[in-house]
């Protein structure tokens, strides 16, 4: 496995190599903290930012795209034009959001083009978290700060230089693209990485998950539900803020006979969500929104491909307007084999 | 505990114990710091998960009408709960609008009222933070102490955190209640209410446009403004039509510009300024101005603000001779 060592006074040299004939998005200091953003200039890049406003999911599955345009009943499908992009200074937690988003979108050997074409032409450059974020936990869910999933080159921060591990092909050939900026990493760099990680690790107050399947598969008709679905507002920011949410709605949009069909992000606390054509709506209640996002989640997930899709990173938690609290919501959860 | 918050607790544990209401909406503390979340709690006992503090933005009015809805599947005589509710000026304002727009019943609504000294803009404090989060936050006199994740800790001006809404608020205590516990030492401040308006009103269009664009071109159109607000409760807004579908989904500028100046207009006469939707937004846009800029111009145009008593009448929904009608031309 490749590992070099990156002194800070050369990030804007490899920053500026990563971005030669490929889009380079990163961390940028914003209002509310920091927000992945297309990079222009190279000395805007956070590298403290622990979790973006939002995910960097909007860069594999953007909040909309079209899929193709018609007229009449000429379709265009034109090929997709995808950039070759490299996401730098992604936490762990999102990079790991990515390997399970690819399990969706491959799911039952149905492949989504779009997503996967994106997906191909994305490198991912994370970074260990030295400190974790307002609401993280996700070493409760399976994670790590230091977790290598989904990423394809994993940075370690240790104060005057950048530990940069290859942990795919993609990586290597990326790092060895930059081999003139880099040295190899000592074997004291590899253990300083190793404390950091291990020092984070410690930092994260745990939360406990539900495990049994069969509880939870009981909790649907629950009490506890009624007061949450009170208290959520039935926004969609937990959703769009969430690295793991997938769910979008299609739509056409035609002006006489011309008019593209376009895919959006969606989610189940919309009302509209499940309605049908017929006007009938299974989740009527707020309560039975909120219960799927949770169970759609940790129960119904697990089911379908083997794990939670939740990766810890408390946007939800840090975002919800109406204060809800999605661990407080599990450590219910798992506290009786009851809920109530 | 403030004394507020003390003697609330025992208010609302009286009216459980008087029989009084069925059910009270207040504040509770909520997973992370300076944020609260709406309860409802139901029995004397409870009382003890309320809070009363500057995190208590959340406007509760926006949670009221749907306690009041004929539950579906309800057969028969069905009466609706007696509702109490914790109210800050703004809060109480909402109130006297959903009741004179008929969405809440005032017979089975009992009212506290609070002073209100102005709520935490959380966005402000994560601006303050920088790169890091909100770890620890203490109100301590007129400043906050914050410490962020990775352990840095810092002071600010509780004033510099206040929501812009609270910094030009006029109505501090309840317009409508049935208990007060209001102190007498709320202070009204000497701001003009419409600065932040008078500012965008002086620069040119181009520049007014660029501010707007620069604004809406963050949403991500997770509806958190609606929703957290009062006044939107139709059971089906124009945004989510159908048939007709009056905007598309993406966040091209000019769906959100559709989005942003319809619910904006459907505000006129009715914003009470809280700043629910501006709280409540994932992205920190402000959204304030558009409903500011049109309750300057009811304001100006018919001399009232809105929902101000349940006796006077509102600006727009009624018809008065002394109306102005400049506004009309020739054909």
């Amino acid at each position: 496995m490749l590992e070099v060592t990156l002194d800070k006074s050369r990030l804007q040299e490899l920053l500026k190599l990563l971005g030669t004939d490929r889009r380079l998005v990163a961390p940028v200091v914003d209002r509310l903290g920091t927000v992945f953003s297309e990079i222009t200039d190279p000395s805007l890049v956070c590298l403290e930012a622990v979790n973006t406003n939002l995910s960097p999911k909007e860069a594999v599955f953007p909040q909309w795209e079209t899929l193709y345009t018609f007229e009449g009943d000429q379709v265009d499908k034109a090929e997709l034009q995808i950039e070759e992009t490299v996401l730098f200074g992604v936490r762990p937690c999102d990079a790991r959001a990515f390997e399970l988003l690819d399990r969706v979108f491959t799911w039952d050997g149905v492949n989504d083009p779009y997503y996967l074409k994106r997906r191909e032409r994305t490198l991912v450059v994370a970074l260990a978290c030295n400190a974790p974020g307002e609401a993280c936990f996700c070493t409760s869910v399976g994670g790590s700060p230091a977790s290598e999933f989904g990423a394809d080159v994993l940075g370690f921060d240790l104060e005057d230089c950048l530990l940069l591990r290859a942990l795919t092909d993609r990586g290597e050939t990326l790092l060895n693209s930059a081999s003139s900026l880099t040295t190899a990493a000592t074997e004291e760099e590899k253990k300083a990485a190793q404390n950091a990680a291990a020092k984070a690790e410690k930092l994260l107050t745990p939360v406990a998950v539900p495990e049994d399947l069969a509880a939870l598969k009981e909790s649907f008709d629950a009490e506890m539900w009624k007061e949450l679905g009170l208290k959520c507002l039935g926004c969609g920011v937990c959703a769009y803020a969430c690295p793991t949410c997938h769910c979008f709605d299609i739509t056409d949009e035609t002006r006489k006979g011309v008019g593209r069909r376009v895919r959006s992000w969606d989610t189940c606390a919309f009302s509209l969500f499940t309605l049908h054509g017929s006007g009938h709506n299974p989740r009527t209640t707020q309560d039975a929104r909120y219960r799927q996002r949770v169970l759609h989640k940790f129960l119904y997930c697990r089911e379908n491909f083997g794990e939670a899709f939740c990766v810890g990173c408390g946007r939800c938690v840090a975002s919800c307007p109406a204060g809800l609290d999605l661990r407080a919501v599990l450590e219910r959860l798992a506290s009786t084999a009851k809920v109530t | 505990m403030s004394q507020v918050e003390e003697t609330l607790k025992k208010e609302v544990t009286k009216l459980f114990e008087e029989e009084t209401i069925d059910l009270f909406v207040g504040h509770e503390a909520a997973g992370v710091p300076l944020k609260t979340s709406a309860c409802f709690l139901s029995s004397a006992d409870e009382a003890k998960r309320l809070v009363w503090n500057a995190s208590c933005a959340t406007n509760l009015a926006a949670y009221l009408p749907q306690l009041f809805k004929r539950p579906g599947g309800a057969k028969g005589e069905w009466t609706a709960p007696k509702v109490g509710v914790v109210a800050k000026g703004c809060d109480s304002r909402s109130i006297v609008g959903l009741i004179k727009e008929k969405q809440i019943p005032r017979d089975r609504l009992f009212v506290i009222g609070v002073g209100c000294e102005g709520m935490i803009d959380r966005h402000k404090v994560a601006g303050a933070l920088g790169t890091v989060g909100l770890a620890k936050a203490k109100i301590d006199g007129g400043s906050l102490q914050v410490i962020g994740t990775d352990g840095t800790q810092k002071s600010v001006e509780l004033a510099e955190v206040l929501a812009d809404s609270c910094r030009e608020c006029q109505h501090r205590t309840a317009v409508l209640f049935d208990v007060d516990l209001s102190e007498t030492s709320v202070q009204v401040p000497e701001t003009s209410r419409y600065a932040d308006v008078a500012e965008f009103e002086s620069k040119s269009p181009d520049e007014r446009w660029e501010f707007l664009v620069s604004e809406l071109s963050r949403c991500i159109r997770c509806y958190a403004c609606r929703e957290a607000c009062p006044n939107c409760y139709c059971q089906e807004c124009f945004a989510d039509e159908t048939a007709p579908k009056w905007l598309g989904v993406t966040t091209d500028l000019s769906d959100v510009f559709a989005f942003h100046l319809g619910r904006a207009l459907h505000q006129a006469g009715r914003c009470v300024d809280c700043g629910a939707c501006v709280a409540a937004c994932p992205q920190g846009i402000d959204l304030r101005l558009l409903n500011q800029k049109i309750n300057k111009d009811v304001e100006e145009l018919f001399g009232v603000q809105s929902s101000l008593s349940l006796e006077e009448a509102e600006a727009l929904l009624c018809f008065r001779m002394e109306d102005d009608q400049s506004f009309m031309t020739e054909p």
